[in-house]
């Protein structure tokens, strides 16, 4: 059976819908087919090259482009790894790699990582800012928040502070982040590879349930942004409804403008149009990535600034 | 190779916990990273965080598990030991590579019978958190949920 018709077999709403996007046969081997391991390595603890050197005693390590501390390794299970216990890598999603190198925090700045949960992205803010500055991580699930404490906690992380809170209580705290990141809840639609349960269980309904959500969210983490501070939306979908929509949400009903991202990445064309609905020309700068573009998940990742802030 | 005089546990309270924390950690390792610290539970965890500008009212948790007071000093979690361990003076055991592989599996390990109480264990230059000389022999305290596994 090819990957076309286990996808369709699968979920025929799924197929239908997304074959509107792309309906080639890679399209659909890609998006079924199982993930490399990748790591990032955690510079918080020890010097780069100290753990590449050690790892490279006993492993492959294959650069991920796009991130200086992203590797593939041909580790069958990280707990046979001593740096993984230690806490000086972390199994992460080569493409999920991606928004924190856009967002590119400095030491001292203040961050806001909206939706933080499991942390992977926090941590790669935190070695950004050399643990230096500060970070409110957000995650209102309780249960989510408790693994994001953990996994911070083994990456030896210092400056964050986890809340619990709806993201859209940060709107309050208006023009006072840096920076902010908003890796959006989502449908998962881009994250089969990781989980066959987000095709099976893939609804439309649940893809207008979070593009509502995450139009609040935008909103409120642009509200929070200082002038002349760069906020990241990112997500691992594939539904233009959660991704060009909502950017071009944030385009109409404020001052927001988008910045091109240059990154050694391949990416598909962002949707400009989609059933009967446009979006500005400005998405072009966003960054669409199918499975088969780089042999990773799916992610979107747009680059906004608040005009302002005397540049 | 000595601790500090008196069960430090009795002193939780009645002293700021940054202050105790800081002599405690000087006084068994030689060095104490500028932090905040802050002692929670029954069990005497310590916690570690640097400060953040922003006020965020009703904020969950700060800081990473540091370590745990113990009646007889300081014992360091894997994250604590990364964080003193480079500039530590004393009680500092280097392990060998066979040695610290059956340390992270959760093996005590042998050392030199000079050592006894709490020391860092350093492999390389990683840190593997602190564990417990006496009898010429270490006493693992590496959580089981991040010993290393072995290969099938």
């Amino acid at each position: 059976m090819s990957a076309r018709d286990i996808v369709r077999e699968a979920n025929r709403r799924f197929y239908e819908r997304y074959s509107k996007l792309e309906d080639t046969n890679e399209f659909w081997e890609f998006l079924i087919k199982p993930l490399r391991q990748s790591i990032r390595i955690n510079t918080l603890k020890v010097p780069f090259e100290v753990v590449v050197e050690r790892l490279s005693e006993d492993y492959e390590l294959e650069q991920i482009p796009w991130v200086r501390e992203g590797f593939f390794i041909n580790a069958d299970n990280l707990v046979e790894v001593p740096e993984h216990g230690l806490g000086l890598i972390f199994g992460q999603e080569a493409s999920s790699m991606i928004p924190p190198v856009v967002l590119d925090p400095k030491p001292g700045e203040l961050v806001l990582d909206m939706a933080a949960a499991p942390g992977s992205k926090t941590g790669q803010m935190a070695q950004y800012m050399e643990n230096e500055g500060c970070i409110i991580a957000n995650d209102p699930q309780l249960d989510r928040a408790n693994v994001l404490i953990a996994n911070l906690n083994k990456m030896g992380v210092l400056n964050t502070i986890v809340t619990t809170r709806d993201g859209a209580h940060f709107a309050r705290y208006g023009s006072s982040f840096d920076r902010v990141l908003l890796d959006a809840p989502c449908s998962s639609a881009g994250m089969i590879r990781k989980r066959w349960n987000f095709l099976t269980a893939w609804r439309m309904k649940r893809v207008l349930r979070y593009m509502n959500i995450q139009k609040k969210l935008i909103l409120a983490a642009y509200r929070a942004l200082k002038p002349g501070g760069i906020l990241v939306y990112s997500t691992c979908t594939l539904d233009p409804l959660e991704n060009e929509e909502v950017v071009d949400y944030l385009l109409r009903k404020t001052d927001a403008r988008l910045e091109r991202i240059d990154l050694p990445v391949r990416t598909s064309e962002p949707v400009l149009e989609w059933e009967g609905r446009s979006y500005s020309s400005e998405l072009r700068k966003a960054l669409r990535i199918h499975p088969g573009d780089n042999d990773t998940e799916a992610f979107f990742v747009a680059k906004i600034t608040k005009p302002g802030g005397g540049e | 190779m000595t601790g500090p005089v008196g069960n430090p546990r009795d002193k939780i309270g009645k002293i700021n916990d940054t202050k105790l924390v800081r002599t405690l950690l000087v006084e068994n390792y030689g060095y104490s990273p500028d932090l905040i610290y802050e002692i929670r539970g029954r069990y005497h965890k310590v916690y570690a965080w640097k400060p953040c500008p922003l006020d965020v009212k009703g904020s969950e948790r700060k800081g990473i598990y540091f370590g745990r007071i113990e009646s007889d000093g300081i014992r360091l979690s894997i994250e604590g030991a990364f964080l003193v361990g480079p500039r530590a003076t004393k009680n500092v055991v280097e392990l060998d590579d066979g040695r610290a592989l059956r340390y992270l599996a959760g093996e005590d390990v042998e050392v030199d019978q000079a050592f006894r109480g709490w020391v860092i264990l350093r492999w390389r230059d990683y840190y593997l958190g602190s564990g417990k000389a006496a009898n010429g022999r270490i006493h693992n305290y590496v959580p089981k949920e991040r010993r290393l596994r072995s290969r099938a």
